[in-house]
């Protein structure tokens, strides 16, 4: 009874922040506001990298801040993608990067960016035992919608640009997707 | 400002920071190491298939697994056609070097029993693997779900004598085939039976293959070959194996590898401990060529390490303690017919042998206090110290065969310090050299060890 109780409690309070009543007149400027957020979903390699790497699940966290110019925001973002293969190859991704998102000036309910950025990728590989950091880039598109005055909801989709070809004897990039549901929070 | 200020010096930090000098996707995508299986003794200069002794083995009712010996001499009944094997097949789950994984790829090889086939001359076959870390290895692990050659037949009784029922169907690389599995008896014959692990006990899980000089994996060597000599070519023979089938006494007629080192005698069920393997590797470029001439036609020439003994090489038949292999020494035991089943004629039968089976059993080890207490211990003191002695032999890391001509090469000979040796005859179908003196001969003994470096061309004598 008592856990109950306290998911009655729980679900009131998120029906509460996310109703319309608050929203209202935030809606149209929720974009303005620093976020902090995190996303989940399938993450996967593509193009060469799919040869040696099976897809699977990834998440991670984010933090967005506004600049001068309205429609773009800089951001910070890492997450953790673990890829096993069908062969004894297994690589952990830990992209730290930033980027900076432009709204597009589309005037519908849903608010659509898109973004790229550069960082670095912090690159485990078993069995070969090697860490190491290596540059990155990626570029991606969001689409977000406001979920209460202080949450929103989005969809994101980031292709991840691990850069190697400048190394010795090296002759591919890492290359990547990730995909994921996001919820951010509206900061202040 | 204070958020700016944190973002700009992060993203600064993250864009300018050292990175590491390994280029991992590339390392995912290319391999350096070129694994190479062949089933043949021979590195080069390979021979040819030659026909086994008779086709027409007679079935014989006394035995369970038949020694492979061709023709059987104590034949009860009527010679049935068996046929030959035409095709080996083998199902890998996995290869391992010194117990690491490095290529845990499911791998098939089919391969028509003929010369031209790359598994059968000195092309060999490549297996994928994702590059073992860097270091030195002196083991490789075949991990091998089924080994099947076809030419398989079921025989039922039919009066006095035999007749064909079926050929044999088995499931290879999720397609049914006409062959039999008999990667299923890779245990020692009896001994492994008597273990407590018995049933989970299988020795080709994985078949422990040594790398004669070792395998120095240096990810500097653009490649790194890693050659596996699996002996498959002219050391195939046929068994039989009783059963019963929903009571009914019938006979599998199949092909296996060649019982030589373990023999496998009447009454035994399995004939594990006899696939015999090598493997070697050598840096592509960084090897050295020898040629050995003034040799005759039919002679062997085999290489090995001048850290290395010859006697390992070949098997002293005097030395093991049990005489023929491995059985009929003091307190072999009588092994327990298999149960039929539920038929009331087949469970006769059993009975009957059973009885037997207890007679010879209390005849070996007599009631208490006649009983030696150490019977047993006996028993596995022969077996370990014949293990022992054959546990020694292995196959030469670089072997040729002059057939009709009076040279063979080496092309990619491994740096390092050999001897060679020739021997005059090949061994008989079905075997290797052995003993009791030593088939090989040493060459250019005044000479030796022949010390072989990096792009080296010698030519011996």
């Amino acid at each position: 009874m008592k856990k109950s109780k306290i998911y009655i409690l729980i679900l009131s309070v998120i029906f509460l922040i996310t109703t319309d009543i608050f929203a209202a007149s935030s809606r149209k400027n929720y974009y303005l506001k620093p976020q902090i957020g995190a996303w989940y979903g399938p993450v996967s390699p593509v193009m060469n990298t799919a040869r040696n790497l099976d897809s699977t699940l990834g998440g991670g966290i984010f933090f967005r801040y506004n600049l001068p110019y309205a429609p773009l925001k800089i951001g910070l973002d890492s997450s953790y993608q673990s890829y096993d293969s069908k062969g004894v190859n297994e690589v952990r991704l830990i992209p730290v990067y930033a980027n900076l998102l432009y709204l597009l000036p589309i005037d519908i309910p849903l608010k659509i960016h898109i973004k790229g950025g550069a960082g670095l990728c912090n690159i485990h590989m078993e069995p070969d035992k090697v860490k190491q950091w290596d540059t990155m880039f990626m570029f991606g598109s969001e689409v977000s919608f406001p979920a209460g005055r202080r949450v929103n909801i989005a969809l994101r989709i980031d292709y991840l640009n691990i850069y190697e070809e400048y190394k010795r004897d090296a002759k591919v990039n890492g290359h990547f997707i990730n995909t994921g549901i996001s919820l951010y929070f509206n900061l202040f | 400002m204070k958020f700016r200020t944190i973002i700009i010096v992060t993203v600064s930090y993250l864009l300018f920071v050292s990175c590491g000098d390994v280029p991992v996707f590339t390392e995912m995508d290319t391999n350096r190491l070129k694994v190479i299986i062949k089933g043949t003794f021979e590195t080069e200069d390979v021979s040819n298939f030659v026909s086994m002794p008779s086709a027409n083995s007679p079935l014989i009712l006394t035995k369970s697994i038949v020694d492979g010996e061709f023709p059987a001499s104590d034949d009860t009944s009527t010679p049935i056609d068996d046929g030959t094997p035409t095709t080996f097949m083998f199902d890998i789950a996995e290869l391992r070097l010194n117990g690491n994984k490095f290529a845990n790829y499911r791998q098939v090889i089919e391969a028509p029993l003929l010369d031209s086939e790359s598994f059968f001359n000195q092309t060999g076959i490549v297996l994928d693997n994702d590059d073992p870390a860097e270091g030195y290895y002196d083991t490789v692990q075949i991990y091998a779900r089924k080994m099947i050659f076809d030419g398989a037949n079921i025989y039922r009784p039919s009066g006095n004598t035999f007749e064909h029922d079926k050929q044999t169907q088995v499931i290879f690389h999720e397609d049914y085939r006409a062959g039999f599995d008999f990667n299923q008896f890779q245990q020692n014959t009896y001994v492994d039976s008597l273990r407590e692990n018995s049933r989970s006990y299988l020795r080709s899980f994985p078949i422990k293959i040594p790398i004669i000089g070792g395998l120095q994996y240096d990810k500097n060597n653009k490649e790194t070959v890693l050659e596996i000599r699996f002996v498959v070519k002219n050391f195939i023979k046929k068994y039989e194996l009783p059963f019963y089938d929903s009571g009914t006494f019938k006979v599998y007629h199949f092909y296996a590898l060649s019982d030589w080192l373990r023999s496998a005698e009447a009454g035994d069920r399995v004939f594990g401990g006899n696939i015999l393997a090598v493997a070697r590797a050598y840096v592509p470029g960084k090897t050295g060529r020898v040629t050995v001439t003034g040799l005759s036609s039919n002679q062997y020439v085999i290489a090995i390490p001048a850290s290395e003994n010859i006697d390992d090489y070949y098997m002293d038949r005097s030395k093991p303690a049990p005489k023929d292999g491995l059985r009929g020494f003091d307190y072999d035991l009588p092994q327990q017919p298999v149960h039929p089943g539920n038929n009331i004629e087949a469970l006769l039968d059993y009975y009957i042998k059973n009885e037997k089976y207890k007679n010879d059993w209390n005849s070996k080890l007599p009631a208490p206090p006649s009983l030696p207490d150490t019977a047993f211990d006996k028993y596995e003191e022969a077996w370990d110290d014949y293990d022992d002695a054959i546990d020694k032999f292995k196959i030469a890391p670089y072997a040729a065969y002059t057939g009709s001509g009076t040279t063979v090469t080496f092309s990619n000979m491994a740096p390092g310090e050999y001897n060679f040796y020739r021997a005059n005859r090949p061994a008989a179908y079905g075997k290797f050299f052995e003993g009791p003196s030593s088939p090989f001969t040493q060459i250019a003994i005044s000479i030796s060890p022949i010390t072989v470096q990096e792009k080296d061309t010698i030519t011996i004598p």
